[in-house]
């Protein structure tokens, strides 16, 4: 029993080190990190997580970013994305995740005025927030359109063909992952779909069967959406594969 | 929060004072002037303002209350206001603009209350006082085209799953073109905590009776009443939208004879009002679950509305008629009533 739990330990302590040290980062660089790892954590859908990211990433465009705390607006994000996807977290859960996740290996914090002067803030960013989006909240889901393409070319494909390479998961990280830059909003959601989906053929060696029949080998996408130029689409799929030469050497 | 757990309180402090400074900042950059009070309804007040970015434009501005929870500003009235700035996107003719939304930051710690102040488009006159100031009797165009705004506007947001619920000539607004708009919806559950707190009276005048008999929306869950829901599902039509429409109905006869057809004064004397017009409905019509019987009024005789619309056309008449029907599954919806011959037949007189 003893051992079970030596494992546990060291397995979990080994997860541990590979998330980053907030603390010892500086700035924002961390800033989507936190929110995909406290959205994961309160159990958050991928694409509310993924909101959240929005919602900061358009906070920002607004704001100077040396003027707020990052992780506050980080946490007011994710509470705002919660309700405006009808997933709400409670706020003391939000707070609670947020510090332990800041630091790490601390308890839950107590009901003193650590834990209040967080909440507080977090309760006054969530307003902040919704102020400066002016509570336009509708975010345009990439993700809906991603997995209408997927189930449409699952119809395509031969299923032995489909089964051995998993285009469906790698379209979704790519999508999920693309929210850790700014550039997803300069993008419309059903183009970044494409993208994703592009990318994640290419990375797999995967082509559409009889794409390589058609005059432009590209324009299998026309059927999802029409005005998406090829070089858009290489445009966008840079944009994606940058989003992994930003992060940081794994510890 | 950027320090270490023992050095926190040492680093916390400036960015919560930055958030807290956020209130200041709403007050140093303003935005809008106040004027002058427009109205004080049932839900709050109505500003006129001018917005000082905008080159002076004068705007409504609506002052709402807010009670904030334990967690933050309610779900609810979140995901209402965000409706109605995804609605925004469709700029619908028929639709009052909403311009911007605020809040107010000052009384944000005190009582828990947010001031959120959502402001529109200004438009003079509501069709109340424009009824009131007309001469004499509309036209019969006139009267079609404001008929076909009103229902556009109607249908518009039913097929946005949004109930106005509180329809009547108050609540539109007509503009300089003569044209019709929406206002005052979509905040059902916002203002509901705000209805409590005033005693400002609801006019009874444009309440259809499931309402006035306190029909409730959620009826026993039996095999009955999942009928009616898949019924609802399948047909597109559901009950709450039908109180609209009655609303509705009330406000187009209004505009043939530019007075209220059904003034009651109290909510039994609207029913009495109703049955009169409408005859006391069928024993097998009466919902079940209220508590008020179908024998607690005298046996009224439906009467024909093309009395009391005498100078309207024969098809406007029998439209109002479809409208005001007892029973809410039998009512026209917006969208029949804009496919009705009244405004698709020649000769458009």
């Amino acid at each position: 029993m003893k051992d079970v739990i030596d494992v546990m330990a060291l397995q979990s302590s080994r997860r541990e080190r590979r998330l980053p040290d907030y603390r010892s980062i500086s700035g924002h660089s961390m800033a989507t990190n936190f929110i995909f790892e406290c959205g994961i954590k309160l159990g958050l859908q991928p694409a509310t997580v993924a909101t959240a990211a929005i919602f900061y990433h358009k906070f920002f465009n607004e704001a100077d970013k040396n003027d707020y705390d990052c992780y506050v607006i980080c946490t007011a994000c994710l509470c705002a994305a919660g309700k405006s996807r009808d997933e709400p977290i409670r706020l003391r859960d939000a707070v609670n995740v947020a510090h332990n996740s800041i630091n790490r290996g601390a308890g839950p914090l107590e009901l003193g005025e650590e834990y209040w002067s967080m909440r507080g803030a977090v309760a006054q960013a969530e307003l902040l927030v919704l102020r400066l989006l002016g509570f336009n909240l509708d975010a345009p889901s990439p993700h809906r359109y991603l997995l209408h393409y997927l189930r449409s070319l699952q119809e395509w494909f031969p299923a032995s063909q489909w089964r051995s390479a998993p285009i469906a998961r790698t379209a979704m990280a790519f999508l999920q992952d693309f929210h850790h830059s700014p550039a997803i909003l300069d993008y419309r959601a059903p183009h970044v779909a494409v993208a994703c989906l592009t990318l994640a053929l290419h990375v797999l060696g995967v082509s559409v069967p009889l794409a390589s029949t058609l005059d432009d080998d590209a324009a299998w996408y026309s059927v999802f959406t029409k005005d998406l130029q090829k070089e858009k689409n290489w445009e966008i799929m840079e944009k994606i594969m940058q989003v992994y030469s930003r992060e940081p050497e794994p510890i | 929060m950027s320090g270490a757990s023992t050095s926190t309180t040492a680093q916390s402090p400036p960015a919560i004072a930055s958030i807290n400074d956020v209130s200041a900042l709403f007050q140093t950059a303003k935005k809008y002037e106040e004027l002058n009070v427009i109205g004080t309804g049932a839900y709050g007040t109505v500003y006129k303002a001018r917005d000082l970015h905008n080159g002076g434009q004068i705007v409504a501005m609506k002052k709402v209350k807010v009670a904030l929870t334990e967690d933050g500003i309610p779900l609810s009235t979140l995901r209402e206001i965000a409706l109605l700035r995804q609605l925004e996107a469709y700029r619908h003719p028929n639709i009052v603009r909403l311009l911007d939304v605020c809040h107010g930051g000052q009384s944000v710690d005190r009582d828990h209350q947010l001031v959120l102040f959502l402001v529109f488009e200004h438009v003079e006159q509501d069709l109340e006082l424009y009824l009131k100031k007309a001469p004499g009797p509309l036209s019969e165009n006139r009267i079609r085209s404001m008929s076909y705004d009103i229902l556009c506007g109607v249908d518009f947001l039913h097929s946005h799953r949004i109930v106005h619920r509180d329809l009547k000539p108050h609540n539109l607004l007509v503009t300089a073109a003569g044209r019709v708009k929406l206002a005052d919806f979509g905040l059902a559950k916002t203002y509901d905590t705000e209805m409590k707190l005033t005693s400002v009276v609801v006019t009874l005048w444009y309440r259809p009776p499931e309402v006035l008999l306190g029909v409730s929306y959620n009826t026993a869950v039996d095999v009955w009443s999942c009928g009616c829901v898949l019924a609802q599902l399948l047909l597109g039509v559901s009950y709450n939208t039908a109180v609209d429409v009655w609303s509705c109905g009330c406000v187009l006869a209004q505009l043939h004879t530019r007075s209220p057809l059904l003034p009651g004064s109290s909510d039994s004397d609207q029913l009495h009002c109703i049955f009169r017009l409408i005859g006391r409905p069928p024993r097998q019509e009466w919902p079940d679950n209220v508590s008020v019987v179908a024998d607690s009024f005298p046996p009224y005789p439906a009467r024909d509305l093309a009395d009391i619309l005498p100078r309207a056309h024969p098809n406007a008449v029998n439209m109002i008629k479809g409208m005001l029907v007892f029973d809410p599954a039998k009512r026209l919806t917006a969208l029949d009533c804009l496919e009705h011959p009244y405004f698709t037949e020649e000769p458009l007189t």
